[in-house]
């Protein structure tokens, strides 16, 4: 019994770092949209999409690829390029007129890009009543994670 | 047969005689469509010329090195009947002789200033070839007094691990082909970072020297004999890299290369007859921080990410600069050496910035 107790402790422990993993991304991103007072704007959209400069070369050309794609047709996502090295690089990757969208942001003082959201993956972070809930990699791992994404593009 | 000498001999106190002394700026002006990171950056000795070639509308920037005036401008064709291709590489010998390297197809197109296709080399015919054109590596040159091209090449898990060949002649007269020089033994089992070689050739001594990511020696190849001796030209900064034990994911893989030291690019000076190659040190990477951080310090808690280390004509270490590194774009003119700058007036974008470095003395 006690070894069955010490198992599920274990279990549980592990289930509960993992998840406190996903939570402190959460936590810091809706710090980040608070203290800049950026959530009061975010009450239209759902999804923001946080891309970094460099890291999983294929999924952030995918994560490009889909803004450019998508940009235009859906309202309830916003963009946001953090560690942006180059914004002339960028500009000739994604194209002018994606770039300077109303709705694609560039972090400049990379305030998206500290702590646990400094990543090598693109972020969706899903949001409801200008907080963000959830929080996904776009990886190798999860390669379902655009697909998800269209599913909720109104 | 190839015959190895070791000559090895690691350093106890090493004295430096020579360093490389900060002189100028060249400043090229780029246009609104070229990158000031651009991937395709050479020198070419001919037309005393920096080239830049830019991935996004094909085009070919030509700028003296004296005046840093854009001279000329080359349109390639990235569709259509003339179209170039996907290029992994160029060399330019000059305004007529355009090399571009395609790595998937294992293919050297040579064009024009006309951009019109010349001639079509297969350097692999197919895939099953067994070794492949390293397009990551930035070394292939061609000798005009043998009309050879010289080609960085790998060899995949197909080859034996003793028969696996890091370069290649190719003869432009006679297609033949002779691959030469092994790869280190377990050059596979250091991950992607450990198969990329770099060369450089003293076409007068007719060697080719080899840096190796994993290996502190250098190795050097001597064409007439097919001799190759190894040198000792590492540093008490570096240790050797550790195998790479992660598995297929991304974050394993860039945790891996970034908290290892990894030798890099090799050139050679030949009118201060040096030798020059850089190396990258360790990072440490406190547990949950991203491994392409760029505030981590490196395993000697300082901020000496990069070294290079110069090296005589014989192969003797002579200097260790650190914070210079040799991008694949280094060269040398009588003047200097000249290295890629992209930390001055980093805001500015439309700038592409050369350092030049003397080669000096230190007063012992």
């Amino acid at each position: 019994m006690r070894v069955i107790s010490l198992q599920l402790a274990l279990i549980l422990s592990l289930f509960s770092c993992k998840q406190s993993q996903t939570d402190i991304k959460v936590q810091e991103i809706n710090e980040i949209l608070n203290s800049a007072g950026l959530s009061q704007n975010l009450s239209d959209v759902d999804i923001l999409f946080l891309v970094p400069n460099a890291g999983c070369d294929g999924c952030i050309t995918m994560a490009e690829s889909f803004i450019v794609d998508n940009i235009d047709k859906h309202q309830n996502f916003i963009t946001i390029f953090t560690d942006t090295k180059s914004h002339k690089a960028l500009k000739l990757k994604i194209g002018e007129r994606v770039f300077n969208h109303d709705r694609v942001f560039i972090d400049r003082q990379n305030l998206f890009y500290s702590g646990s959201l400094m990543s090598i993956y693109p972020l969706i972070a899903y949001i409801e009543m200008g907080q963000v809930h959830t929080i996904v990699e776009v990886s190798p791992e999860n390669n379902t994670a655009l697909d998800n994404l269209t599913s909720q593009l109104k | 047969m190839a015959i190895l000498i070791l000559s090895c001999e690691s350093e106890s106190v090493f004295t430096p005689k020579k360093t490389l002394a900060f002189k100028d700026r060249v400043i090229l002006e780029i246009d609104s469509m070229t990158k000031r990171s651009s991937k395709y950056v050479g020198y070419c000795e001919q037309l005393k010329s920096i080239y830049i070639f830019n991935e996004t509308n094909y085009k070919l920037y030509f700028y003296d090195v004296e005046s840093a005036e854009n001279w000329k401008i080359i349109p390639f064709e990235k569709s259509g009947p003339k179209r170039v291709g996907k290029i992994d590489g160029i060399y330019v010998l000059n305004q007529d002789s355009i090399f571009f390297l395609n790595g998937f197809g294992n293919y050297v197109s040579l064009l024009n200033s006309r951009a019109e296709h010349m001639a079509k080399y297969e350097i692999f015919e197919n895939n099953n070839a067994g070794h492949f054109i390293q397009t990551r590596s930035p070394s292939f040159k061609y000798s005009r007094s043998t009309k050879t091209l010289h080609i960085p090449i790998i060899s995949s898990q197909k080859i034996n691990s003793k028969e696996t060949k890091s370069a290649m002649n190719y003869s432009l007269d006679s297609h033949e082909k002779e691959l030469y020089k092994a790869w280190p033994s377990n050059f596979r089992k250091y991950g992607g970072k450990g198969r990329i070689s770099y060369m450089a050739h003293n076409y007068e001594k007719s060697i080719c020297v080899f840096s190796y990511t994993i290996d502190e020696s250098i190795h050097v190849y001597d064409f007439k004999n097919s001799i190759t001796t190894m040198h000792y030209a590492g540093s008490n900064k570096i240790k050797k890299p550790e195998y790479y034990k992660g598995g297929t994911g991304i974050h394993e893989k860039a945790l891996h290369q970034r908290t290892q030291s990894w030798f890099g690019n090799i050139h050679y000076d030949k009118y201060q007859q040096i030798y020059l190659r850089s190396a990258s040190i360790a990072k440490r990477v406190p547990k949950g921080v991203n491994p392409l951080s760029s505030n981590l310090k490196t395993v000697h808690g300082d901020e000496v990410y990069v070294i290079t280390i110069l090296l005589s004509e014989n192969f003797e270490k002579i200097g260790e600069v650190p914070h210079v590194m040799l991008p694949n774009s280094a060269f040398s003119t009588p003047n200097g050496l000249y290295v890629t700058d992209s930390q001055y007036q980093k805001e500015n974008e439309d700038i592409m910035v050369f350092k030049r470095f003397e080669i000096k003395n230190i007063p012992q």
